[in-house]
């Protein structure tokens, strides 16, 4: 969820590298732990990107935090929209086709303004956008999706007529 | 200094051609371009086309808010490798 950086000032604030989709959510799940999930940690957001960690009051408590990664339990949180997924829930999940034929593993999600996309790794690595048509199954109990690629048109840019401009 | 209205928006011709032949075909397909440089036009919406970003094609699902914009903008030239964490992903 996010990561504490270096400290700030002499009273226990640190630096707080947020990785929800809305920075300020991170305190919106509970407590927070390691990596190990040992140890929890409250924070309380300040702005600015400080926060404050309860039981932390000096400087030297501060410094000793820096590079610790925050993570929260999947089941806090809440539950998504219909035909929404998390991508933590999406990455690793098996790809196949409707006939059964392995494609790889979904190693990414990217979204880059113009809709969703599996990166899948499988032989050789496919992009698979993340639409009904393509990804028809989305199966999170069995871990796996069922994908039906679609068929790729490649137009080089040494087709006829290459450098028109449309009239309007 | 924007470009000059009375010319149109730029757009590689061969893109209009492969369009209107996507459009008229029902199969699910995506259209693998090398022309970042095209204007999106609304002929565009509805397809799915691979934008090249020097070594792969990025899947560009053109929806109406998107034209009038380039192809390349969609298609990142550089790596960012993000954290999943509550980020959620919207089946189109």
């Amino acid at each position: 969820m996010g990561e504490i950086g270096r400290p700030h000032g002499v009273r226990g604030l640190v630096k707080l590298r947020s990785f929800t989709a809305d920075p300020d959510a991170i305190a919106d799940y509970g407590p927070l732990t390691d990596e190990a999930g040992t140890r929890q940690y409250r924070v309380v957001l300040l702005g600015d990107g400080l926060a404050r960690v309860d039981g932390v009051t000096d400087r030297d408590g501060a410094a000793k935090l820096t590079g610790t990664r925050l993570y929260v339990e999947r089941a806090a949180l809440p539950p998504p929209e219909p035909e929404e997924y998390y991508l933590a829930d999406l990455v690793g999940l098996a790809v196949e086709t409707p006939e059964g034929q392995p494609l790889g593993t979904v190693r990414a999600v990217e979204e880059h303004g113009a809709g969703s996309f599996l990166v899948v790794q499988g032989r050789k690595e496919l992009l698979l956008p993340f639409t009904r048509a393509v990804v028809p199954v989305v199966d999170l109990v069995l871990g796996k999706l069922t994908a039906i690629p679609p068929d790729e048109v490649v137009v080089p840019p040494s087709a006829p007529s290459a450098q028109g401009e449309a009239a309007e | 200094m924007p470009r000059s209205v009375w010319k149109g928006p730029f757009v590689d011709g061969y893109l209009l051609n492969k369009a209107e032949a996507a459009r008229a075909s029902t199969r699910n397909e995506i259209i693998k371009i090398w022309s970042r440089r095209s204007t999106i036009l609304p002929q565009f919406v509805g397809l799915t086309f691979g934008v090249y970003n020097g070594k792969k094609f990025i899947p560009v699902q053109v929806n109406e808010n998107m034209v009038g914009h380039k192809f390349g903008e969609f298609s990142p030239t550089r790596t960012f490798t993000g954290h999943s964490s509550d980020k959620k992903a919207k089946r189109g």
